[in-house]
């Protein structure tokens, strides 16, 4: 069972029964798990944190006599040695929470996979899988940082897409001591390595990552420890992930800090702090036939205090939609 | 009279029995594997009959629609593009089914599938 109510402790947490309390949890509502880390000392979310890590480790060894969930018919799935390749197009975009930051518009959704026996390159990033099995895989990767993308349209992940503007023009300065991302010093594109444990479990999909910079841009980490349950009926997919990140402050401080390379105002001076961040997305898709499908995308995070009080930040959320029609060659 | 009648009905069909059980046939190979279903096993197949008196012979279906003798212990090769499942019946020369043997037509995935570590279309 899951607590309730809108605040949970972590004696809480830990009294729920390990599989079905984090399940629920996870489930039910995220807002539990928002309160439980907002009002709650950092000591104690680390600790829950842990907690968690500990479970999604040992889950798989718990069901070990659970049944496999099907890759052969499975739209997750991919042969070895071969590309999955498909354009997606339609109307969508994505918000911007720093101050002047342009939105970025989404017209065009590539996705591109290549998969051989142990390497991949799946949608920009390239890693090496060991062991994987039906049930389980462990892989390290690298990929480009998405952080850099909130300060310029020009994201590997944007290319595809044609330049457009939701912005407003640069305004300096304002009455609540916001700065322009115009007006700052530029952010360097930072190459992310990392090492990902995944567990499937019929509709129930777990992942945890641990990601540092391995181009020594920042030399922050982040952890990332998300569920997601997939849905198959008829020719509807759904599926629908909350998540949670850690930032540490190095990453948060570097692209979100203010310093006197930014700006000679002291007053907006501003060291960014770690902290955790909170997502839940939704993605559907209806497959008219072996190549077309109807495509539909929605995310929401909500970022940590230590990032959005930032001068340079304006908004403590990031959004996305999408909705289109996919074709797979 | 009926005491004789009876034996000879059981002797005609001990006989008979006998004549089936000696017949005895194979065909090689048993199965075309295939890693795509649009693949085709250019195979030489063999069918050897051992029978006792019965002259005898086989019909490959939708192949061969006469049917080919096949002497005593003889082996007939046949070079055959196997497409799907083949059925092949061995006939008594009136044309009664002995028995039916059948070629299986095989798919297997030769590529392993394996789970994309990010969701598709997940580039943002």
């Amino acid at each position: 069972m899951c607590p309730n109510s809108s605040f949970v402790t972590l004696e809480q947490l830990e009294s729920i029964p390990v599989v079905n309390g984090v399940m629920n949890c996870l489930h039910s509502s995220l807002q539990i798990s928002i309160s439980a880390i907002k009002f709650n000392p950092a000591n104690k979310i680390e600790r829950c944190f842990k907690a968690l890590l500990f479970l999604l480790l040992f889950l798989p060894l718990m069901s070990a006599n659970a049944s496999e969930p099907d890759c052969e018919t499975s739209v997750y799935c991919i042969d070895e040695n071969s590309w999955q390749l498909g354009i997606a197009m339609g109307l969508g975009g994505r918000t911007n929470p720093l101050v002047d930051g342009d939105a970025v518009p989404f017209l065009l959704l590539p996705d591109i996979a290549y998969y051989g026996e142990s390497f991949y390159f799946d949608n920009g990033e390239l890693g090496f899988q060991f062991y994987p099995t039906q049930n389980t895989s462990i892989e390290t990767f690298i990929a480009p940082n998405s952080e850099r993308a909130n300060f310029s349209f020009w994201h590997p992940s944007n290319i595809l897409i044609p330049a457009a503007s939701f912005g407003s023009d640069a305004t300096g300065i304002d009455d609540e001591l916001e700065l322009s991302i115009e007006q700052i010093e530029t952010r360097k594109w930072a190459i992310d390595g990392g090492i990902r444990l995944q567990w499937y479990h019929q509709s129930h999909h777990f992942q945890i990552k641990f990601i540092t910079d391995v181009s020594g841009v920042h030399n922050g980490q982040q952890i990332n420890l998300a569920y997601r349950y997939l849905l198959h009926k008829d020719n509807w997919r759904l599926n629908l992930g909350p998540q949670v990140k850690w930032m540490s402050s190095q990453l948060t401080d570097y692209y979100y800090g203010v310093r006197k390379g930014d700006t000679p105002i002291e007053e907006l001076f501003y060291e960014a702090s770690s902290g955790f961040q909170y997502g839940l997305d939704l993605n559907a898709s209806y497959a008219v036939n072996a190549h077309w499908q109807w495509l539909f995308r929605t995310s929401y995070t909500k970022l940590h205090e230590g990032m959005s009080d930032s001068p340079i930040v304006e908004d403590d959320y990031v959004a996305s939609a999408f909705v289109g029609i996919a074709y797979r060659f | 009279m009926k005491l004789f009648a009876y034996l000879t009905i059981t002797l005609a069909l001990l006989l008979f029995s006998n004549s089936l059980e000696a017949m005895e046939w194979e065909v090689i190979p048993e199965q075309c594997i295939v890693s795509q279903s649009n693949e085709v096993c250019d195979a030489k197949v063999r069918i050897s009959v051992t029978q006792n008196k019965e002259v005898v012979c086989i019909r490959i279906i939708e192949k061969l629609n006469r049917c080919l003798p096949v002497n005593n212990t003889e082996t007939l090769s046949i070079n055959l593009k196997i497409t799907g499942p083949v059925s092949i019946e061995l006939l008594q020369q009136n044309g009664d089914i002995i028995d039916i043997k059948q070629i299986k037509y095989t798919l297997i995935n030769a590529k392993p599938k394996r789970r994309r570590v990010k969701l598709p279309w997940s580039v943002f």
